[in-house]
């Protein structure tokens, strides 16, 4: 059959750009707001530079931003290579780039001036919230339009975790934002007192699930085999882990709310289903660490697939954690602590940046029409300022962490509190200093990897990229959905 | 909660258990793994421009 399809990869590389410059900013932002910690004088006293303020910044910017622009960028790549099609309405696909880096650029303007909803992980205001719909539901479209169009019969499993994603994401952000609109840079959420707790950390726990996780496992079942250049270690394992994940995840987010007015019970549940997580989060661990049993040779060689490594072995990790700090004794000691600071950057920086940092290295070069990325000691040195810092900032926030939790849980033999809380800040201080030089370290490699990217880059720039044409399989017999022929 | 919903909610709990175990059983159906095999090789197709 003659070849005359062509992947869209033009959308792909403006995400592969845009995630580069919003995870420059993004921690950028990080490192100064955990400056802000070690020295308050940096707040200036202006209100706008406040550590209030500027924390959602970094973590929309980190989140939304950084990885939702990795994510979506991974995403059209992964579902044309594993249908053997083209990427389905085009020109709603670029529309999804630039709404979402509106909402990115909207949400990050007006945040710092108090126009917030004041909820973890969904602060922007209501006219931001509608924009996100409007996106994600196009996001959605282009998505399922292309996988309807596949001319590989079997649905790859990374794009069972990319849909599960997008749909599980629509669901938690429309739920979690229906509120009353009194102007337009303020609203009140329908919810009131603990059930506005409770959806928000719904939303809140499970925006980890199926944004950090589910999304980026989507990225780990496609990359992880490709850079190894071996077969996925147990593709039937990978679809058990799948239904396991989507079906038990959901219900562990009240563990955010542990010792609150929410009904004990309800903690319990979140309790029960957390420590059910730890099995689909091993497996997937464990699947993405096999898929490199032979290959080590390739990984002492290949930055990329050290980066791969090191974020399934940080999954596993931080998700041994999370299922410990939702069991209750231990929840006692952690929560509203630094640990749970250090439980979160060891999932974000460690599983969710480096798996990220790791599929855009893999995917850059072929998107940027180049044989390999600019410079291979770029990405060297990338791994170890990025592993360097990861260390710092999780190893000085559990030590914060748990001094902070022994401190306040001190108590005489009369049953007073032996320390007042400023003595647990005064023997935190160096931590927070550590903190924002691990923190330094994963910036500088941030803009080490722009600026290979930018290098790689170089070709697609000058508008010299020959386009990569689909491999089109012939057939099977009685396919369904019947193959998309050809065209040009 | 009232004995009659904690009866249901039991037998809903047994029947998600269940379909789990035949999720399992249905993934290791032999019949399915020469299907497998060839999925799990499919990424590495994209890496002709490896050097």
């Amino acid at each position: 059959m003659p070849n005359t399809e062509t992947y869209n990869d033009q959308v792909v590389r403006l995400f592969l750009l845009a995630a580069a410059v919003w995870g420059v900013v993004g921690m950028g932002i990080g490192v100064f707001v955990a400056a802000q910690l070690a020295w308050p004088a940096l707040n200036f006293d202006t209100s706008w530079l406040t550590f209030s303020r500027l924390r959602p910044n970094h973590t929309f910017g980190v989140i939304f931003a950084f990885g939702g622009s990795a994510l979506m960028g991974t995403c059209y790549y992964v579902v044309q290579r594993t249908g053997h099609t083209r990427l389905a309405l085009p020109r709603l696909a670029t529309a999804t780039f630039w709404g979402w880096q509106l909402v990115c650029v909207l949400a990050m303007a007006t945040m710092p001036f108090g126009i917030t909803q004041s909820k973890e992980y969904a602060e922007p205001e209501w006219f931001i919230d509608i924009l996100v719909a409007a996106v994600w539901v196009s996001f959605g479209v282009v998505f399922f339009a292309t996988l309807a169009r596949r001319r590989i019969k079997h649905i790859y499993v990374a794009n069972w975790y990319y849909g599960a994603f997008i749909i599980a994401v629509a669901l938690l952000h429309i739920v979690n934002n229906i509120v009353v609109p009194v102007s337009l840079t303020k609203s009140y959420p329908v919810y009131s007192g603990t059930v506005d707790a409770m959806v928000q950390w719904w939303y809140g726990h499970n925006a980890v699930a199926f944004f950090l996780t589910a999304g980026f496992l989507g990225m780990m079942y496609y990359f992880v085999p490709r850079q190894a250049q071996q077969p996925l270690w147990s593709y039937r394992f990978s679809i058990v882990n799948f239904w396991a994940l989507i079906s038990v995840y959901m219900w562990a987010g009240s563990h955010h709310l542990m010792y609150t007015a929410l009904p004990d019970w309800v903690q319990s549940v979140g309790m029960a289903f957390s420590v059910l997580l730890l099995m689909p989060s091993w497996g997937s661990a464990a699947n993405g660490l096999f898929t490199f049993n032979g290959a080590w040779k390739r990984v002492a060689n290949d930055p990329a697939a050290k980066f791969m490594v090191l974020a399934l072995v940080f999954y596993a990790a931080s998700t041994t954690e999370g299922s410990t700090m939702a069991v209750k004794t231990v929840n006692s000691l952690s929560h509203y602590t630094d640990w749970t600071v250090a439980h979160v950057h060891s999932g974000a920086i460690g599983w969710v940046a480096m798996i990220t940092i790791g599929s855009l290295y893999a995917m850059a070069p072929r998107a940027l029409g180049r044989p390999a990325m600019h410079s291979k000691r770029g990405m060297e040195l990338h791994f170890w300022l990025h592993t360097a810092g990861l260390i710092l900032y999780v190893a000085s926030m559990w030590t914060a962490g748990v001094t902070e939790g022994l401190m306040w849980r001190a108590t005489d033999a009369t049953g007073a509190l032996v320390y007042p809380f400023i003595d647990s800040l005064i023997a935190i201080k160096p931590f927070y200093f550590i903190r924002f030089l691990g923190g330094l370290l994963i910036v500088g490699g941030m803009i080490v990897m722009a600026w290979n990217l930018w290098h790689t880059a170089a070709d697609a720039r000058a508008r010299l990229i020959k386009p990569i044409p689909v491999p089109i399989p012939e057939p099977e017999p009685l396919q369904v959905p019947a193959p998309v022929p050809a065209r040009a | 909660m009232n004995g009659a919903w904690g009866q249901v909610a039991g037998i809903v709990t047994v029947a998600l258990m269940l379909l789990f175990v035949a999720v399992w059983v249905w993934v290791w159906h032999s019949g399915h793994k020469e299907k497998y095999d060839r999925l799990a090789r499919l990424p590495m197709a994209d890496a002709e421009d490896r050097p």
